[in-house]
């Protein structure tokens, strides 16, 4: 299976031979082989020539890089090496068609509404009193199917999401990772911070996926497609944040894996620092690496492949051949 | 959908062995070889021949042909199960390379049976291919995939195995 190369320290990325090098500031030298590179992820300063960039596109690697805040900038998506004139046709088509727009729309709510439940029946079993919000939720998921237009299922999103934020302090119980209330570009404190930085990733994994298979990912359902950005990993990401992003910043923050003193205070926000990115990125991946039993292939399938056989099922949805049911957890 | 895309040898093989894959593989929907049963065949092919010898011949570029020598097709496979289906793809080059006015016969290569099989494009072998061929040409109008109830054998090494069987039905993730 192949991995997410996470280069969190400044240094030159470069091509040596059939492996890709990594020279540090310290002068320190680190090579990778490139068939077990899915990824790669740039926190700090890369540089890197065209040379590289072309031995990435014939392997088929992206790349995504983010500023010194975490946030994500921006990705080198090599060309399409996958793609079916039939399924983009098919793509379009649905974005195109109002109704079939808004019924794959309605299709990623609904699922990120639900996995944002399950997540809360995880906390509720562990007698966090968070009942209200998880009828909440369920009070705004039955009005998905009335809603008429895209708008107002990002409104409906919108407010599930604001009841299950409000659900985080009761979970957490800790004064040093208090939430309050949603804060994005600057994060506002140390819990904020944490989901910023765990949406990017989940946003770079749903586009890294995408590119394995035949999808455009310009063209979203539930987030308008404008052609100068990606808009399908977005909705996909919808369904699975719950799932990966919130379960992993809940469980870091609950077995006090990150402390206040990985964060640091600039520009009026709060980020996390060297040592804080760190202990994130390496839950992620063990998160992404969390198997469970899928019965139809019959076998452990890991989170990361799980988001890659949605994308299946999106394809499958697209060409008619099957309509399209969202992940769901279940513990 | 793309209906002046020739038919390939590679989705005479597919055809027989399951409709549903020729389909997507017809509609452009290939998987990454990521499969080690792919990785596998690549492996027994260069453990049992040359650089050499192992030149793939491409023509009009849409016929892949393993490797020909002294005017033979050579077509190397490395499982004896769909031997039958190799068959046709070979008798499929056979009868395209015929079109162009080269007259010759094939050898299937098996290197891990150590075995090797002679092809002929004879009468019978054209009638039945002719008529694959317009099963191919009738299965790439149709607008959806084949269906196929439950993932068979062949499907645990099959490159479309995740896309196929992607969904997890209800419980139990
Ligand atoms: S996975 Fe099975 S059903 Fe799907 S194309 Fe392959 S052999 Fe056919």
């Amino acid at each position: 299976m192949k991995k997410s190369l996470y280069l969190t320290s400044s240094g030159t990325l470069s091509r040596d031979q059939n492996t890709l090098l990594l020279e540090l500031e310290t002068g320190e030298k680190r090579y990778f082989p490139i068939e077990q590179i899915g990824d790669i992820h740039c926190f700090g300063e890369a540089s890197l020539n065209k040379r590289l960039l072309e031995y990435l596109t014939q392997q088929g690697v992206p790349v995504h890089f983010y500023n010194y805040y975490e946030y994500y900038v921006g990705s080198y998506y090599p060309r399409e090496h996958n793609s079916s004139g039939f399924l983009t046709l098919k793509q379009a088509e649905h974005y195109l068609d109002e109704s079939k727009r808004l019924d794959l729309a309605r299709r990623f709510v609904r699922g990120a509404l639900q996995n944002l439940q399950q997540v809360l029946r995880y906390y509720a079993h562990r007698e966090k009193p968070v009942h209200p919000m998880i009828e909440g939720i369920a009070q705004v998921e039955a009005q998905l199917d009335d809603a008429a237009s895209v708008e107002t299922l990002m409104q409906l999103e919108g407010q599930a999401r604001e009841m299950y934020y409000s659900a985080l302090d009761p979970v957490l119980q800790n004064p040093d990772f208090a939430f309050e209330s949603r804060s994005r570009r600057p994060p506002a404190n140390r819990l904020n911070a944490l989901i910023s930085f765990g949406n990017s990733l989940m946003y770079t994994l749903a586009l890294s996926e995408i590119y394995r298979t035949h999808l455009d990912p310009r063209i979203g359902f539930l987030h308008a497609t404008n052609y100068r950005r990606f808009s399908l990993n977005l909705d996909v990401a919808e369904v699975f944040k719950p799932v990966l992003v919130d379960r992993t910043v809940l469980t870091l923050v609950g077995l006090r894996q990150i402390q206040p003193e990985h964060f640091g205070e600039e520009l009026g926000g709060v980020y996390l620092n060297d040592e804080g990115r760190k202990r994130f990125l390496q839950a992620w991946e063990e998160r992404l690496q969390t198997t469970f039993q899928h019965r139809r292939l019959k076998r452990n399938v890991s989170y990361r492949t799980a988001v890659r056989l949605e994308l299946f099922k999106i394809e499958k949805h697209l060409i008619g051949e099957k309509p399209y049911e969202p992940f769901r957890a279940y513990w | 959908m793309n209906p002046s895309d020739p038919i390939t040898g590679t989705h005479i093989h597919y055809f027989l062995v399951c409709p549903r894959k020729c389909w997507l593989s017809l509609h452009r929907l290939e998987q990454e070889t990521g499969s080690d049963l792919v990785e596998l065949g690549k492996l027994t092919h260069e453990r049992t021949f040359t650089r050499q010898q192992l030149r793939e011949v491409d023509v009009d570029g849409f016929l892949r042909i393993d490797f020909t020598s002294e005017g033979i097709v050579h077509e190397v496979k490395h499982g004896q199960s769909e031997e039958h289906a190799h068959r046709m793809q070979l008798a499929y080059y056979l009868y395209q390379l015929r079109l162009r006015g080269v007259q010759t016969h094939g050898v299937l290569h098996y290197p891990n049976q150590r075995r090797k099989e002679r092809v002929e494009l004879t009468p019978e072998l054209e009638a039945e291919l002719q008529q694959v061929l317009q099963q191919v040409e009738a299965l790439r109008q149709q607008p959806l995939p084949p269906q196929v109830p439950r993932p068979m054998r062949i499907c645990r090494s099959c490159a479309y195995e995740e896309f196929c069987w992607s969904e997890n039905e209800e419980v139990g993730q």
